[in-house]
This record gives C-alpha cells, structure tokens and sequence, in this order.
C-alpha cells in the first residue's frame, strides 16, 4: 500500500517541554491533552461519588453534614460531565478527525489551543468554590432556583466557570465543522466519511446551538441575584418553573451531545472486530440526524411534574417514546453487523459488545419515564439516578474507554497489555451492574435522589450499590495502568493494527507520526463502503 | 516552521457563520423569556396573565350549581410570618361576587415589603377566576408585628368547565428583593 506522504518528526526550534504544551496548535498534541485532562476530572469526579456512597452505606448521618453532601453530588454531576465525558470525547474528535479525513490538522489550529486551555481555568474555578465560605452551590447540576439563588459567594464562580465551559465547547464545535465541511480529502464525499466523523459533525451542530442557551440561562440567574431582575424571582413576577423550560432545552440535547459520538465509535469499533462493513450505513446517517432533530422538541420531559397542561404533557410523552425508533435502528444495526460476523472480542470489542447490551437497558429505562403516568411514580427517584448512570456510564464512559483501547496503538505506537485490559473490562461490566442495577429497584421503592439519609429498608441494597462503586472505582486504577504501561512500551503496533479495521487513520505508520496529511491522500486509499457503491 | 501544507481552505466565513449562529442561541435563551409567558398568559398556566383587576360582573349568575372554591396560603421565607386565609373553603355560585379575608402578620423586629403571588388550581380553570380586589396586586409594607386584614373579591365565570369539582386559590407571600429595593430596613 501506498505509504503517506512526508512524515516530519519535529521541527527545528519545536519548543520542548511545558511550554510545548502550553503553546501547541498541534491536533495530536491538543487531543493528548483533553484526554489527559478528562482523565484527570474523571477520577476527580469518581472521589466524590466514592464520597457519597461512603456516606450512603447506612442511614443516617455518618461524614459529612447534609449541605456538603448536596454539594457533592452537584460537582459529581457538574464535573464529570463537563469535565470527563465531554473532553474526552472532544480529545477524541481532536486526534482522529484529521486522521479520518485525511488533512494535515484542525482548520483553526490557534482556536484549538484555546478551547483546551480554557478548561483547566474552568475547572479550578468550578472546584474552588469548595473552599469558600459556605461552601460551594449544592443545587445539583441542573442548578434549579430558587436553591441555586439562594447559594453563597460561591455562585457568580460557578457561573463564570460554566460560562468558560461553554465557551470552549462553542469553539470547539466551530473548529470540528470547519475542519470536516472544509478540509476532506478529495474524493471523501460526506457519505464516505467514517461513521465517528459523522456522528461528531451533528454533534457540533448540538454543541453551537444550545451551550450557549444554558449560558443564558445561568446569566439571567446571575442577573436575578444580583441585578435586581425578576426572570426567575416568583416574588419580581418570574417563574423557577421557566428556568426549568430554559435548562431543558439546553439539557436534553446536551444528553445526545454525550452520546452521540459514542455511537460513532462503537459504529467503528463494531465493523473492525467482525471484519464486516457497518450494516446500512446510511440509515445510521439518517438516525444520528433524527435523534439529534428531535433532541430539541422533548425537552419538558425532564419535568412532567411540574403541572403542565395536559396536551403538552401528551405531546412531550410522544416525541420522546419516538426517539426510540432511530435509536432502535442503530442498536439493530450494530447487531446485525455482527451477525454471522468472523467475531474476536479484544477489548476494544467488549466494551462496544457491553456498550450494546447496557446502553440499551438505560434506553428501555428511559422510555418507562418517558411514560407520563409512570413518570410521576419514578420522578425523583433512583430509579432516574439508574437510568441515567446506564446511559452515561455503560453507555459514554464505556465507548470512550473501548476508544481508548482501539485507537491507543495508534497514538503510542504499542499494543496495551490485553490481559491487564480484560482484567479491567470485566471487574468494570460487573461492578458497574452492581452497582447501578439494584438502583432501579430502589428507586420504584421510592428512595429519593439527592439525600444523604434513608429508611433502614433500603441499607441492603445502598450497601450493594456502594459495594459495586468502590470496586468500580479501583477498577479504573487499572485503566491508567493499561494507558501508562502502553504509552512506555509494548509490542510494537502496525499500521494496521486491528486486521479488520479500514479507515485512513490506520493507512498512517503506528505511532502517527507528528505531521499527517500533510499532502492529502491519495483517493485510492479511501475506504469505500461496499454497500456505497463508489 | 515551514510545514507543507495544502493550499490555504478559508474558514473565516463558515466560522463566522457559525459564531453568529452561537450569538443567536444565546439570544434565543433570553427570548425564552417572552414566549414562555405568551404561551402562559394563552393557556393560562400558573396564573401568569390573568393578574389584572377584573371589572363588575354583568352577567347572568348560574344558581344551578355551587362550586367549592379552596384558599390556600404558604409563605415563600423563613421569616417569622404568619399568613392564613380567614376561611379555608366557600361553595359559590358562578356568577356571583364573594369577598374573602386573608390576614397576615410579620412577628419578626424589622420592616418588610412584601408580595403576595397568586395561582389557580387547576390550569383550566385559571382563566375562570375574576377578581375585582385583591391584596395580591400590590406590595405591601408591614411595620414590626403589624397585623393586617387582606380582603379579595372575586367571582367565578359561568362559563367554567363542568368537569371542575374544585378550584383552588394559593397565595404565596414573598419578600421583595431587587429592584433596588433594599429587602428589609431598619427604619
């Protein structure tokens, strides 16, 4: 196979060191650091949710005062979303989409930079609020007034820090479309791209059109606590219930934001361990756009109990129990991809086979509370807290790290240890069974979300629960050590790492050398979908 | 550095649209603002737009069946304010004009201004209730411990669904913060 243009290892004068990675505009290099970072957050925001089943092993108060813990579980919520699942699927974006799509980095390589290091401010403005008086907001991450108004100094600062994080995200949408609508190789038409490619394209989309209305929505909250005006203030004349319209809108194509790239990589990783193309590549296309239209029409489904009229509760109950249709195909399709498929499972394949079977369970969960009727039984409860852990945790956290795996030849030039990572993706899919099955069950018991105490009934399951997280938990030291003992040495990795996998990442030598694409490649070495036509 | 790079892509253009196109979500976010309470005062959710003084009713008054109307009354502050309606239920005519006392007293040592907020149980029947006084369309100043009566007339319109059994009327009291208000003074 044709070998890709000039390979540059470094530049004369390439700053070394921090300032390297201070001053890099280098795609590969930016991608490290988002996946570093969320790495980082993403043990960050495991402490704190090991804190809170720590206080949740028997009723009652045991560590921490009630306000503490609600401030935990507001920065578990804040930080792993923002900070984890979000980056990491950025640094994704960041590493392989000028591989995929062969050009030699993002369009806006100086904005790159920009939104990676706004992050890390972000962040430490986000956590300091920890030690300020009063501590910092605990309205969960939703950030509902009145509470939230009612929160010390520590909410100007969570503000601005959510402020920079939209920030960042915009820019890093605008850089992602830039780079896939402009910079393709010739002969990579929209339908030929790689599904990741394409999942992240309509995902951007999300990322420009509603941070920047939960940007709004927390800067008219600012404005409530310190401006004197009324948009959310029931005694100025406004309502906490429009805050609550306004959020939503943000937040449930935020949801599809978080998920959407994980379809992506589990429509790569799929294809590549059943050494079979992607079963109807274009109605995963058409999926991805569906599920991401109507991501802005079901918003109110978050609050089918705050006393909405009963045509909306109606109309919010169907769009909702439709997305399951599109979803419902893509589940289709990844099974029959694999059907009657040459299967080998690595880890990158049990992950993406785990990702199936559990972000399923989470999506059947989420259409029992898409229901309006039964929706007021489960509101509120953990049977939410488990819906969404299925989605977010099996379904984002699980894709990620099967991404991870996959591609992790391809950034360090080894293979990882395969023992160690089974060893990490079984304790994980069992742990993490354990630890968010038994909470469907307890939340149709009707244990609330968000207390620090319950009634002694439900101490056996809440001890499973934190069982499963502590497990969990230190499951993912291994995690960090699969990457760190690839990223120091290993069996070397070919081009190709995987036999089944095709794509113009794998067409570039193992490690990817520092500059790639700098001339486009040539049109032969597109991977045409045999379905495609050509 | 002196890569060999493709001949230049221009991105200013699609970048810049799709900047505009964020500039125009966060204004989208504030126009949320107007539309909820358009779709509010249409619907007639959560009381919003049906606020305004009522004129006399005119009409015919429907003696062919009482409706129980409820007052609910909760407090929006940890103040040590009390607020309770005088009587807890009456049955009406629709159609006819009925006066309802609320009373409300502050026991706490400083001065308050304060608002009373009003909503309708339930949303079908907010556009139904009329009132041609209510101690709910001003703010209020209470001196340490004073005492107040709280008078609302109000009638129900005849043309109220039949399916509804009852209707409730829940003030809230709240302290008035902003507006350049201090919210309490010591004077």
């Amino acid at each position: 196979m044709n070998t890709v243009a000039v390979v540059h290892e470094y530049h004369a004068g390439h700053p070394s060191g921090l300032w390297r990675w201070i001053t890099t505009t280098n795609h590969k290099d930016i991608g490290t650091l988002y996946l570093c970072f969320s790495l980082l957050m993403f043990f960050v925001g495991g402490a704190f949710a090991m804190l809170i089943r720590a206080e949740l092993w028997t009723p009652g108060m045991q560590l921490m005062d009630p306000e503490f813990f609600n401030e935990m579980t507001a920065l578990h919520g804040l930080v792993m979303i923002f900070g984890a699942i979000m980056p990491a699927f950025v640094g994704l974006a960041n590493w392989m989409i000028p591989m995929m799509v062969g050009a030699p980095d993002m369009a806006l390589p100086r904005m790159n930079n920009w939104s990676f290091w706004i992050l890390p401010f972000a962040f430490i403005l986000l956590l300091s609020t920890l030690f300020m008086p009063g501590g910092a907001a605990g309205a969960g991450w939703t950030m509902y007034p009145p509470l939230f108004l009612q929160s010390g100094v520590a909410m100007p600062f969570q503000v601005f820090a959510i402020h920079l994080m939209g920030i960042s995200s915009v820019m890093g949408g605008i850089n992602i479309i830039a780079t896939i609508l402009n910079l393709r190789a010739p002969g990579m038409s929209l339908m030929k791209m790689p599904m990741f490619v394409w999942s992240w394209l309509i995902t951007a989309y999300l990322l420009i059109a509603v941070m920047p209305v939960l940007a709004g929505a927390v800067t008219m909250m600012l404005m409530d606590k310190y401006f004197g005006t009324s948009f959310f203030n029931a005694a100025g004349g406004g309502d906490p219930v429009l805050y609550q319209h306004v959020f939503w809108f943000f937040g449930h194509p935020e949801v599809y934001i978080m998920i959407l790239p994980a379809f992506g990589i589990i429509s790569e990783i799929i294809p590549t361990f059943s050494r079979k193309p992607l079963f109807g590549y274009t109605s995963m296309v058409f999926a991805i756009a569906s599920i991401a239209f109507l991501s802005f029409i079901v918003w109110a489904h978050h609050m089918f109990t705050v006393g909405m009229p009963l045509a909306a509760d109606l109309f919010f109950m169907f769009t909702t129990m439709l997305i399951a249709v599109p979803t419902g195909v893509k589940v289709f399709n990844w099974v029959a991809t694999m059907w009657r498929g040459a299967l080998s499972f690595e880890t990158p394949m049990l992950f993406a086979v785990a990702f199936v079977f559990l972000f399923t369970i989470g999506g059947f969960s989420g259409v029992m509370l898409a229901l309006v009727p039964a929706d007021w039984q489960y509101h509120q409860t953990y049977f939410v807290v488990a819906h969404f852990h299925y989605v977010l945790v099996t379904g984002s956290a699980f894709a990620i790290m099967g991404a991870v795996y996959y591609w992790l030849p391809k950034w360090t030039g080894h293979m990882y240890n395969e023992t160690l990572a089974k060893w990490h993706f079984w304790l994980s899919v069992i742990s993490v069974n354990v630890l968010y099955f038994p909470m469907h069950f307890l939340g149709l018991a009707g244990m609330p979300r968000r207390i620090p105490d319950y009634p002694v009934q439900f101490t056996d399951l809440n001890q499973i629960v934190s069982v499963g997280g502590f497990v969990f938990g230190a499951s993912q030291l291994l995690f960090v050590a699969c990457i760190i003992l690839c990223v120091r040495g290993g069996k070397k990795a070919e081009a190709r790492a995987w036999d089944g996998a095709h794509g113009l990442e794998w067409t570039l030598p193992s490690p990817a050398p520092y500059h790639s694409f700098a001339e486009p490649p040539a049109p032969n070495l597109i991977w045409t979908h045999p379905y495609q036509g050509s | 550095m002196n890569t060999p790079l493709p001949p230049r892509v221009r991105h200013h253009k699609l970048a810049a649209g799709l900047l505009l196109l964020s500039v125009f979500m966060f204004g989208f976010g504030f126009a949320m603002v107007p539309l909820y309470n358009a779709l509010c005062r249409l619907t007639g959710l959560n009381g919003c737009g049906v606020e305004s003084v009522a004129a006399a009713y005119a009409g015919e008054v429907d003696y062919t069946r009482t409706v129980p109307v409820q007052f609910a009354a909760t407090t929006g502050s940890r103040r040590p304010f009390e607020f309770r309606p005088e009587v807890g239920s009456l049955r009406v005519y629709p159609g006819e004009l009925y006066a309802a006392n609320y009373n409300a007293a502050d026991r706490s040592s400083t001065r308050i201004r304060a608002q009373a907020v009003v909503s309708y149980a339930p949303a079908s029947a907010a556009h139904c209730v009329h009132k041609t006084e209510c101690f709910c369309f001003m703010q209020e100043n209470f001196a340490p411990g004073e005492v107040r009566h709280l008078p609302v007339k109000f009638y129900l319109d005849p043309s109220l669904p039949r399916d509804v059994q009852v209707v409730t009327v829940a003030y809230t009291y709240y302290k008035v913060s902003g507006n350049g208000i201090p919210a309490e003074r010591s004077d």
